[in-house]
């Protein structure tokens, strides 16, 4: 019972705060709000047991991923522009609001008709970062968790190659 | 439990990427770069690691897992690995006198091919998706670095970024085909795909997670291998790029992308599947057909040898369509398959070769119309690469028509005679396009302004060493043919086909 209020305070939360990002005309407060959702998507996740998701989800998007987005934002220097001049996008909105909802309904058609096979449940602590953990260092995934240094490395000095000023 | 010996199996993968850290730090330690030195030490780098790949193949008799199943280590994956080595070392040595003439002045050149090479070897002798990704994106970073390696170019730039967008977008797809098929069985491991088909019952009409799992994998894996209808970056990307990158993308990046593609098709679908064939025979044929038909109408002999690169690939898939369900070793030409990719790799390294001498004041001109009177001024040069074309259009006495051969007889005894009437066409106009540069080089007259070509020791090298190798092995395959083959079966280990 507590969980099914918790869910869905956090639900509606999440569909308001993905409100805001659609409807603010200031870029900047679209972006804080994608921040507010992906926060409270993070605790949706913490709620289905995906500890680990959750995590990334606040590391990765709130963090990360959102700074570019503010970066871009604030070098693309919208200050020039007032933002209540910006076309009116009702109309488009709504075809825009008929197309998603047409492939909303596909997807939920589709999904109905899908007969999964039953996979069984999954273990109590699939999806806990400790689990995570145990399988990258006992070996499963030890191979590919090293090369994901490679990786790094290999983005690090690709993105000084193409970034730096001619010397 | 992680086993320290098991680390021999990746002593060529470790030894190319520390050899790129020592090229990496000696060229911020010095201020006057010493580029010969930095070329030396990535070429060793490549040397050591094919020792120790030789090293590893005679050790490995049976094939065998290692790190918990993560890496197959395995014939397969010793051929892929000499085929990207060679590859790598091609494309060094062609851009070590390219790059200084188009003024690029980049000492992150070489450790960037060398890490390339190193996911590229990695995505060979994956066992695991994760693994294959994850090796697949150092891989693909690095070449969209190295695209875009002449940043005061507009269309070195342009390729880069066409090949980071699309790249990126199929990578997307990629990995979220390996979500389902995890969603769907409950592992990564290519080899537990494998097993859980082999159980009766289970398909992918019981289970539609593996179907769209499945589906998507092939269309980010189609993009890697430039099959059609995911091919359309091709043109523009091997045309924008410098003509080294070109070369090591055209031969490395295809080669792996490839391997990686077989494994998975012959470990894991390919077989039980009649439904993926079917998907495999339409693609085969559009990039047969797009790939021959595009490079009809290209002036541009780079441009030309990236629309042919898609006919290759499709090729290749023609020989998968024949892949039997009763076990690989119904079908040994399939070995063809490993050939053909080593020998695509030295017949294209050697025509662009000859392709980096074409460069005006810095700018690459690689219209077929300069070709016009080659055979006069330089025979030796004119000779090497219409030997490097006539290979690539499948005429024998060269290593391209054995490799053709091998793959159109996979194709007709898996039982796939239609898919081979369509290579056949192909073939045919291959031929036609593939003679039209050696008959500009031949009986047109030079181009009046024409400069002087900028052939240097390293490219011509490449060059001599391609041309004779196509020649040798056109005439003599049997031993490598021999090695390809039992290669090729090494995978009927994992199971499946």
């Amino acid at each position: 019972m507590l969980q099914a209020v918790i869910f869905y305070l956090l639900a509606i939360a999440t569909v308001l705060s993905g409100l805001a990002v659609i409807t603010r005309r200031n870029p900047i407060a679209s972006a804080v709000s994608l921040v507010v959702t992906f926060f409270f998507l993070a605790a949706l996740y913490v709620m289905l047991g995906a500890h680990f998701v959750a995590v990334t989800q606040v590391l990765v998007y709130a963090g990360a991923v959102m700074v570019l987005f503010v970066f871009v934002i604030m070098l693309l220097n919208l200050r020039g522009t007032d933002p209540r001049e910006l076309p009116d996008l009702a109309p488009r909105g709504l075809v825009g609001l008929a197309v998603a909802g047409f492939i909303g309904m596909g997807l939920v058609v589709s999904i109905d008709a899908l007969r999964l096979v039953d996979m069984g449940p999954v273990a109590d602590d699939f999806g806990t970062i400790q689990q995570v953990g145990t399988i990258i260092f006992d070996g499963t995934y030890l191979l590919p968790f090293e090369v994901a240094s490679a990786l790094l490395t290999v983005a690090m000095v690709g993105a000084v190659v193409l970034a730096k000023r001619e010397i | 439990m992680f086993d320290p010996g098991e680390l021999n199996f990746i002593g060529p993968e470790i030894a190319v990427f520390v050899f790129a850290l020592l090229v990496l730090v000696h060229d911020v330690m010095f201020k006057q770069r010493n580029a010969t030195i930095s070329m030396g030490v990535s070429l060793m780098g490549l040397a050591t690691a094919a020792v120790l790949n030789l090293l590893n193949m005679q050790a490995v008799d049976v094939p065998r897992e290692a790190f918990a199943g993560a890496m197959a280590v395995d014939g397969f994956g010793f051929f892929l690995n000499f085929i990207v080595l060679l590859a790598a070392a091609g494309a060094l040595l062609i851009s070590h006198d390219f790059l200084r003439r188009i003024d690029v002045d980049v000492p992150e050149f070489n450790p960037l091919v060398l890490f390339v090479a190193f996911g590229m070897m990695l995505m060979g002798s994956a066992n695991d998706l994760i693994l294959l990704f994850i090796s697949l994106e150092v891989m693909s970073l690095g070449v969209y670095v190295l695209c875009g390696i002449n940043r005061g170019e507009l269309a070195s730039a342009e390729a880069a970024l066409k090949y980071f967008v699309m790249g990126a977008f199929a990578s997307g797809f990629l990995l979220m085909g390996i979500a389902f098929v995890y969603g769907g069985i409950g592992s990564t491991r290519i080899s537990a795909v494998a097993q859980w088909f082999a159980i009766e019952g289970n398909g992918i009409a019981g289970n539609p997670l593996i179907g769209v799992g499945v589906a998507l994998l092939l269309v980010g894996f189609g993009f890697k291998v430039a099959a059609a209808p995911f091919h359309m970056w091709t043109p523009d990307v091997y045309q924008g790029a410098p003509t080294p990158v070109t070369a090591f993308m055209a031969t490395g990046v295809k080669a792996a992308a490839f391997a990686a593609l077989s494994r998975v098709l012959l470990v894991a679908l390919l077989g039980q599947n009649l439904e993926f064939h079917t998907a495999l025979w339409l693609i085969a044929a559009g990039t047969i057909l797009m790939g021959n038909i595009g490079a009809l109408v290209q002036d541009d002999l780079k441009r030309m040898l990236a629309y042919s690169s898609i006919g290759h690939a499709g090729y290749l898939l023609m020989a998968l369509v024949g892949a039997p369900a009763a076990g690989l070793a119904d079908n040994p030409r399939l070995g063809g398959i490993l050939f053909y990719l080593l020998a695509y790799t030295v017949m294209t390294v050697g025509a662009f070769a000859v392709l980096s001498f074409f460069t005006r004041d810095g700018v690459e001109d690689t219209r077929i119309s300069r070709l016009g009177g080659l055979a006069d001024r330089h025979p030796a040069v004119a000779l090497a690469l219409s030997i490097c074309l006539l290979s690539l259009a499948g005429v024998p006495p060269t290593m391209g028509f054995v490799g053709k051969f091998y793959l159109f007889a996979a194709a007709i005894e898996g039982g796939a005679i239609g898919i081979a009437v369509v290579g056949a066409i192909g073939g045919a106009i291959g031929i036609y396009y593939y003679l039209r540069p050696i008959v500009v080089m031949y009986m047109h007259p030079e181009p009046a302004d024409r400069v002087e070509l900028a052939m240097n020791p390293a490219a011509l090298g490449v060059l001599g060493v391609a041309t004779v190798a196509v020649l040798v092995f056109g005439l003599v395959p049997g031993s490598l043919i021999e090695v390809a083959q039992d290669s090729l079966l090494s995978l009927a280990a994992w199971g499946g086909v």
